[in-house]
């Protein structure tokens, strides 16, 4: 007896998912060829932001539950947190990941680490007052669909094209204002015209690669939803709790957590910013995140 | 997971091995020879309920199915739903070998149905020779066992020698769990 799988499927999310990061590629190729052409010494200037985020990889862990101030905590210390994230390791055959608390009032969570034997997953110790054991464990679902994701390294990839960028950009304005490349041919202008074209170049693909990486993160977040719902079987503990998260992000002052700035990432909800179009943001909306797994619970329920 | 998978973010449950838990009918001499622990003939299977399926239905297939089978060897069962919502059916019987069929044939029950992949673990009961309560959890996840030893005398205390004793004597018959840090202990299953 062949049946209709439960949970049904994703393609126009996946497809999504492909073309971005296939545009995402195309304009780094694109950005490359040019820098490249234009002058040689500009190679060195991109290496720099590279090595940055090579030491953010293999050190996100580390820096995270620093900046955060998450503290380890044992099985001893949390017995139903370890015990919610040992089964959920368990279906989704994933190495338990390490579990750490944040002292903060305001409900979060989120997962990092550069691959699922090195990951950790945080929350804050106002997620586990406030919301129902259900509830954290739908938010757990969604963190460990990140760590089976790799979400950390796909983002920290996509974003490096967009930090290369931006570095390069902010480069050039400086060196426009102190001069530009006086060694080039300066006799007929042509140092200042490559400045100006790699400083346009780098901008207009700071600004692309800006959109395509918001995108890629939100569809991200769609598919660590879809995959907590899939884990745990019930999505709407994770409407309810996104709902909660989200209702209580907006009452209670969100500085601390801004400062964690690249890292807002990886948490399930961010810290709160406006918008003009969701093109800009990095999260998708509560209203879509909740609409598709309405969808997909109705799709569940074989009415959708 | 390959590298696609990663790429667009799968978003596919992990398969469960549902025919690998007859492994344990072949062990059960050894199990009692070299390390006098002998069936209690109780077993568990547990797996993750999907909220929006009715499971009357399911449950009343199962119960049938476990119906016909008592004709042939006597066999008891209930359901149980534990703290974490994971569902269990515990079973019963008057012999062992009928026991690991019926919890097989559970199994196959949940695939057919489309909801193999939800399946959590199964979990074997054993006592030991000072009358210990010994265990066998399968991973069907990634069809292995591993042993769970309580520790009598403490709460939520495993006895890891005694365990790496017994994965030892069953390593060659049976597939051991490898990562020990995959041995998750199963607290408060009423066998």
């Amino acid at each position: 007896m062949q049946r209709r799988n439960w949970y049904g499927r994703d393609t126009g999310l996946q497809i999504r998912m492909a073309v971005t990061v296939f545009l995402l590629i195309l304009t780094f190729l694109v950005f490359a060829t040019i820098i490249a052409v234009m002058t040689k010494i500009l190679v060195l200037l991109i290496i720099i932001p590279i090595v940055g985020l090579v030491i953010q990889y293999f050190a996100s862990d580390k820096l995270v539950l620093l900046s955060t101030g998450a503290k380890e905590v044992t099985p001893q210390q949390a017995p139903q947190l370890h015990a919610i994230v040992e089964r959920l390791a368990q279906l989704a055959d994933l190495p338990k990941p390490r579990v750490a608390i944040i002292d903060s009032g305001m409900p979060n969570a989120f997962a990092t680490g550069r691959n699922p034997k090195h990951a950790v997953i945080a929350v804050t110790s106002g997620l586990l007052n406030r919301l129902s054991p259900a509830e954290i464990e739908a938010v757990i679902g969604h963190e460990m669909t990140h760590i089976r994701n790799r979400d950390m390294i796909v983002m920290t990839m996509a974003s490096s094209l967009l930090a290369v960028a931006s570095w390069l950009t902010q480069m050039m304005m400086w060196m426009g204002f102190w001069g530009g490349f006086e060694e080039r041919d300066s006799r007929d202008g042509g140092g200042a015209a490559t400045l100006v074209i790699v400083l346009l170049v780098s901008a207009l693909t700071w600004f692309v690669s800006y959109i395509l990486v918001n995108a890629l993160s939100r569809y991200r977040e769609y598919a660590a939803d879809r995959g907590s719902a899939i884990l745990t079987g019930t999505p709407e503990n994770l409407i309810s709790a996104l709902t909660r998260i989200s209702n209580e992000m907006t009452r209670v002052p969100t500085q601390d957590l801004r400062q964690a700035q690249p890292m807002s990432a990886m948490y399930i909800a961010p810290p709160k910013r406006e918008y003009i179009s969701e093109v800009f943001a990095d999260r998708p909306s509560l209203k879509h995140r909740v609409g598709r797994l309405q969808e997909m619970q109705q799709r569940m329920a074989g009415v959708g | 997971m390959s590298f696609l998978d990663t790429i667009l973010g799968r978003d596919k449950p992990v398969k469960s091995k549902v025919d690998k838990l007859f492994g344990l009918t072949t062990c059960d001499v050894t199990m009692e020879t070299a390390l006098s622990m002998k069936p209690t003939n109780k077993a568990a299977i547990s797996f993750r309920p999907v909220s929006t399926f009715d499971w009357g239905d399911l449950e009343k297939e199962i119960a049938d199915l476990l119906e016909v089978s008592t004709h042939d060897s006597p066999l008891t069962w209930k359901w149980f739903t534990d703290e974490f919502e994971f569902k269990w059916v515990i079973l019963e019987a008057k012999e062992f070998e009928n026991l690991i069929a019926t919890a097989n044939m559970i199994g196959d029950e949940l695939t057919d149905h489309g909801f193999g992949d939800q399946l959590l673990a199964a979990i074997v009961q054993y006592q030991d020779a000072d009358a210990n309560q010994v265990y066998l959890i399968y991973n069907y996840k990634r069809a292995t066992f591993y042993p769970f030893v309580p520790d009598p005398a403490k709460t939520r205390e495993r006895l890891n020698a005694e365990e790496f004793r017994i994965s030892g004597t069953l390593a060659k018959e049976l597939p051991i769990e490898k990562e020990v840090e995959s041995w998750y202990p199963l607290w408060g299953v009423p066998l």
